[in-house]
């Protein structure tokens, strides 16, 4: 017994001394420790990006790409956003690199060798020779050395150069414009290319995205002293204002941008473009023309006119719209569709394709379409024998013209869910509202409203969903579902079940039901009819 | 005589020193401690930096062990005996962390593995535990520094092999970095000897040259034994013959 009690004890004397030295020892190196560790991360960031601020930088542990395993932010001391780090990290046969990848604008702006146990001859070989030849290469095309000696560690290199570049691809890009854009639009995440205008005083069409995805403008380029300017408007057609898309623009330049600082935050309706200042007159009141007058359907921009006989009544619409062709401007295109959706003419108006493809494959083909309806136009293949095969861009154009006033041609008919009385409407945007953007005013034979229709639309876990929704003289007509990704079992549960209940409800007090079985589906209903209903309370107001 | 026991005292120390160097070398003898051997010695600077730390364990169990030795009952001794061994380890590796966080980094998970190097261990089950805290401090030290050269000669060879060229001041904090040689030639640049592969290749070889050059002396060494016991037997017989003549001409 005493025997095993001095065992017990010397090794619980031995344990407490060997805890107590490594507790001292631990006590004394792990604030080093600490500031080493920190001290090489950020000596690496900000030998990247001097003008970085340490403290303001963001990261994001990656765990779902093989070579990137951080992603760091990286901002000025005012918050400016000056570009990403990426951290990546690779095991090869001499052991394990790890990488830093600096991005700013689209450029790589530097690779560094953050820490690596391969053979330390080749590593500075590498850091001596040739890594300094990949800074200031584009995203797009980076060139690697063929032959650098030290084949293994290269290639980890190259892979976690090219993953940060794809994950960039993925996730936000600090592309210099789009910092311009964000000087004025604080959610721009994205944009691209819409269309290109040769007839108008402005070149292009752009749209600008939010992080979510959803269009928050479209912007519009002119050129003013050599630099160009892009002029905003928000889907609702508010004027947001101008950027120049050089950050070193005129000063000249910046100055005229400010003339239209009091014209921001007013629909374009109500803007009198003979008083835009010079430099964007001209171009101002094209931008005016396109959104008011053209709707951005798919990918074209398109009009609606109606077609009259001789007693005034309508027996038809035009759609005339621009999409880009073979050329970078777009071609400019009109359909005209009976009142029962069905085409019975098409004509290219302007194109800039070679004269004889368009005579010999688009015009000689065109009368081939007369007929064609919403349900057939989808089949279309513009680059089949029976389409434009030969003038595949022209004719594509053409198609998504076509398409585009089919669909236009037929909200008619979901509007006429609604309202089977309607002969025509008139549609207005609407602001401050997140669901609901534009309210439908439906018309009669003679002009005047018969009831409103709102369009909401409204994101929600399942995916998203479209409403329409009458009122009318302060009651529900009816709420339809033009278009939804939501589970389609629910949804016509709640088309055939709940939402009749909701017709002929006042307005002043909507009874939902409270159980539906599609939860989801019908919050976002309820949203937006709630929202229709105080717009049109509030245009009651006024 | 107290004066002579003190010199053949301080010339055992010395052997006791420098046993390790060559004669028990842990590596090319001994063979012991090959893991971090063949792992950490892809070039000259990390094998030098996992022999220094591994010195300052071998010399620092050793000590404490050897005073100890009383104390631990058998029963317990192994397990002591490894505790005390983490216990350095475990500091080691902060300190290391702490001061050459690049040799840290280079050396990797061999660095807390130096607990299970068996060199360690076995010095502390053969020597200190049956002796002084000198004796087994400069056996430690010896051990240690006979270890520490093994690596720096593998890493040397191999980095030279691969590279053409020994690098300094990257991984240990010496304030400087450069080449202590650097050969521009394409027959210095094979790949092969950095990974585990080369370390075996030239580890073979460098036993290859201690075995063969340990032979040489042991060949050496039994010609001159030989030699001496030979002139020994001629001694004698020449003594034996010098008496029988002298018997032989005091008889006539």
């Amino acid at each position: 017994m005493l025997e095993k009690l001095k065992i017990a004890l010397v090794l619980l004397v031995i344990g407490a001394i060997s805890g107590g030295a490594i507790f001292s020892v631990n006590d004394f190196t792990a604030p080093i420790i600490e500031e080493n560790q920190l001290a090489a991360q950020y000596e690496d960031y900000v030998d990247m990006f001097p003008n970085m601020s340490v403290s303001d930088m963001e990261e994001e542990t990656i765990e779902d790409n093989e070579f990137i395993t951080k992603k760091i932010i990286v901002y000025d001391g005012s918050g400016n956003q000056l570009g990403f780090i990426f951290e990546g990290k690779d095991e090869n046969s001499q052991g394990s690199i790890i990488v830093l990848v600096g991005i700013e604008g689209g450029i790589l702006k530097d690779v560094i060798i953050s820490s690596t146990t391969n053979t330390p001859n080749y590593v500075q070989g590498l850091k001596d020779d040739y890594l300094p030849n990949l800074p200031g290469q584009s995203m797009d095309s980076i060139s690697y050395d063929s032959s650098t000696g030290a084949t293994i560690t290269y290639n980890s290199i190259k892979s976690i150069i090219d993953q940060a570049v794809l994950y960039v691809g993925e996730g936000p890009v600090v592309d210099p414009e789009l910092v311009q854009y964000q000087t004025l639009i604080e959610s721009a995440d994205a944009f691209e290319m819409f269309l290109r205008y040769s007839d108008f005083n402005f070149t292009n069409e752009n749209t600008i995205f939010d992080g979510d995805g959803n269009v928050v403008a479209y912007g519009f380029a002119t050129t003013v002293s050599d630099e160009t300017v892009r002029l905003f408007t928000a889907p609702d057609s508010t004027f947001l204002g101008a950027v120049a898309i050089s950050e070193e623009a005129a000063s000249s330049v910046a100055d005229a941008i400010a003339s239209l600082d009091s014209y921001k935050g007013t629909m374009l309706a109500d803007i009198d473009e003979t008083t835009v200042p010079s430099p964007f007159s001209n171009a101002f009141t094209d931008m005016k023309t396109i959104v008011m007058d053209y709707e951005r359907i798919n990918d074209v921009r398109i009009k609606e006119e109606t077609v009259l006989d001789e007693s005034d009544s309508i027996i038809g619409f035009k759609y005339t719209g621009f999409k880009d062709g073979n050329s970078a401007n777009a071609n400019e295109i009109s359909v005209e569709v009976d009142s029962g959706g069905t085409i019975t003419a098409v004509e290219l108006l302007n194109h800039y394709d070679t004269p004889s493809y368009v005579s010999d494959y688009i015009e000689a083909n065109l009368a081939n379409f007369v007929g064609e309806t919403l349900d057939t136009i989808y089949e279309v293949d513009a680059s089949a024998d029976d389409a434009f095969a030969g003038a595949t861009n022209t004719g594509e154009s053409i198609v998504s013209l076509m398409t585009a006033a089919l669909e236009y041609h037929g909200k008619r008919a979901e509007y006429a869910e609604i309202y089977p009385d309607m002969v025509d409407y008139e549609r207005t945007f609407v602001q401050g509202f997140s669901t609901i953007k534009s309210r439908i005013s439906i018309l009669d034979e003679s002009g005047s409203e018969i009831g409103a229709l709102y369009e909401g639309f409204h994101y929600n876990s399942m995916g998203s969903v479209s409403v329409h929704v009458g009122i009318k003289e302060g009651s529900i007509v009816k709420v339809t579902i033009p278009a939804h990704n939501n589970t389609a079992g629910y949804v016509n549960n709640l088309v055939e079940t709940y939402l009749p209940n909701l017709n002929g409800q006042s307005t002043s007090d909507i009874t939902y039901d409270a159980k539906t079985g599609a939860t989801i589906t019908y919050e976002s209903i309820q949203d937006i009819i709630n929202e229709a209903v105080q717009c049109e309370n509030e245009r009651g107001d006024e | 005589m107290a004066k002579k026991g003190n010199k053949k005292k301080e010339l055992s120390r010395i052997a006791n020193l420098t046993k390790g160097f060559f004669k028990e070398n842990p590596i090319f003898v001994f063979l012991l401690g090959m893991c971090p051997a063949l792992a950490v010695t892809s070039s000259m600077e990390t094998g030098l930096g996992m022999g220094i730390l591994v010195i300052v364990v071998l010399t620092s169990s050793n000590i404490v062990i050897s005073l100890i030795k009383n104390l631990i009952p058998e029963q317990v001794r192994v397990p002591s005996f490894i505790v005390i061994i983490a216990t350095f380890v475990t500091i080691i590796e902060m300190l290391t962390q702490a001061f050459a966080l690049d040799l840290y980094n280079a050396l990797g998970i061999f660095l807390p593995l130096i607990v299970v190097n068996c060199l360690i261990l076995g010095r502390a089950e053969a020597f200190a535990s049956k002796n002084g805290p000198v004796a087994s401090a400069l056996d430690g030290l010896g051990m240690g520094i006979g270890f520490m050269l093994a690596l720096i000669l593998i890493g040397f060879t191999r980095e030279v092999l691969a590279t053409g060229a020994v690098a300094y001041g990257v991984y240990l904090p010496l304030g400087i970095e450069g080449s202590l040689i650097n050969i521009d030639s394409y027959v210095l640049s094979m790949d092969v000897f950095v990974g585990p592969a080369g370390g075996f290749i030239v580890i073979g070889l460098w036993l290859a040259m201690f075995q063969a050059f340990s032979n040489r002396n042991t060949r050496k060494k039994a010609d001159a034994r030989k030699r001496w016991i030979e002139e020994k037997k001629h001694q004698a017989a020449e003594r034996k013959r010098k008496k029988a003549m002298k018997e032989a001409g005091e008889t006539s």
